[in-house]
């Protein structure tokens, strides 16, 4: 080892931070070496100075300068956390109100084969009489109820139906058109459906 | 273990914080319950120790006037997660080193140019004359100034503020070995910078 290899080992020795076996080596060197018992007392005398630094004062003014500071920055964090507590409280508000305005305003919509069926009401002639007499009256041009709509009703009864007779077996008499109109009207409402007996 | 070691060695609880006839954990207690008394007990207890030890890292009263007020800051923030059983001083110094630290990384072009001054325009002597205390004491600032910064927080917390190898490498989050190193190095350059300050004075 070199002299300033040892010289980094004396600025350890010095204050006590080199282990035992490196401190009795470095011991054998400093007897033999004159260089560095001179490096050695010349670093004690920089070490009592730089611990000397640890007596120095400051003055209170600047230490009550630090404290107001600290006190200045502790009230301005604390405006702006106020305030965002009070823009959250703000926001929080509105978005209830949008729910609750949504919430009111809301209409469920009609599941989809309702809303199939939700279409212009159609109307339907329906022919009754000396042609279909006998016949049930939804027999109908066109009449596919969409989605199970309840079976038509007959806007008479089959008896007062058959009471009328034909006024002829003619081929001219059964081209005339029928003296019973009946009218399906359709709504939106599938289970109402309309139904207009014209004479 | 070593953060255990370290509450042994620099455990403050059981002082008893100035004035105020209670120990610093029971301060603690309170401070970290929302009482802002004493959290301001704490500030006064601890305010010189991280002043001084900023003023040292950074070499300015007005950067370290900066940083002490951050480390406060910091503590106020911080507060409400701090475990009272913990000794606050290791907590304070390991803040403040941090602290020095994002301070000394912005003004690293400054430090530069000041570290080129130390050696000429800052130090000013009279050949012949002995040297004053006031000027033995610009003299070892200025040779601190000369260090890294890693050296600098080491010799600063060792030698100045007196604690141990063990506690130094706890605050700076080192190995023992890194820091007696860092130490022995900081050791030599001041020494030499003192030799070429009184080579000067011939």
């Amino acid at each position: 080892m070199s002299c300033l290899d040892f010289e980094k080992l004396i600025a350890l020795d010095i204050e006590g931070d080199l282990p035992e076996p490196k401190s009795a080596k470095l011991g054998a060197h400093l007897r033999a070496c004159g260089d560095c018992r001179e490096f050695k007392g010349k670093l004690l005398v920089s070490q009592t100075l730089l611990k000397s630094l640890a007596q120095e004062s400051v003055e209170e003014a600047v230490l009550a300068e630090v404290r107001e500071r600290v006190l200045e920055g502790i009230v301005a964090e604390a405006k702006p956390a106020r305030f965002l507590a009070w823009r959250f409280a703000l926001a929080a508000a509105l978005v209830t109100a949008a729910i609750v305005a949504a919430v009111t305003l809301w209409r469920p919509r009609a599941p989809s084969h309702v809303a199939r069926a939700s279409r212009p009401p159609s109307v339907e002639r329906v022919a009754v009489g000396t042609t279909q007499r006998g016949q049930d009256a939804r027999v109908t041009a066109g009449e596919t109820p969409a989605l199970g709509y309840p079976k038509i009703p007959t806007a008479k009864s089959k008896s007062e139906l058959r009471q009328r007779k034909p006024s002829g077996s003619t081929l001219a008499a059964r081209l005339k058109p029928p003296e019973e109109l009946v009218v399906k009207l359709l709504t939106d409402d599938p289970n109402v459906v309309i139904y207009w007996v014209v004479d | 273990m070593e953060s255990n070691e370290l509450a042994l060695t620099m455990s403050g609880s059981a002082l008893e914080v100035e004035g105020s006839g209670k120990t610093e954990e029971q301060v603690l207690k309170r401070a970290i319950a929302g009482d802002r008394v004493a959290f301001d007990q704490i500030v006064v207890q601890h305010e010189r120790r991280v002043l001084m030890t900023a003023w040292r890292l950074l070499g300015s009263k007005e950067d370290a006037q900066d940083a002490a007020q951050e480390v406060f800051l910091r503590l106020y923030r911080y507060l409400r997660h701090f475990d009272e059983k913990r000794p606050l001083l290791p907590w304070l110094y390991r803040m403040t080193v941090n602290v020095c630290h994002d301070q000394y990384r912005k003004r690293r072009q400054d430090d530069a140019l000041a570290a080129e001054e130390v050696e000429g325009t800052t130090l000013t002597y009279d050949p012949g004359v002995e040297i004053t205390r006031s000027e033995q004491r610009r003299m070892i600032e200025a040779a601190i100034k000369t260090l890294t910064e890693k050296e600098r927080a080491a010799v600063v917390l060792r030698d100045i503020e007196g604690l141990t190898t063990r506690d130094v490498a706890g605050i700076l989050g080192s190995s023992q070995t890194t820091v007696r190193s860092q130490i022995s190095m900081a050791r030599v350059k001041i020494r030499k910078f003192v030799d070429r300050f009184e080579k000067r004075r011939l």
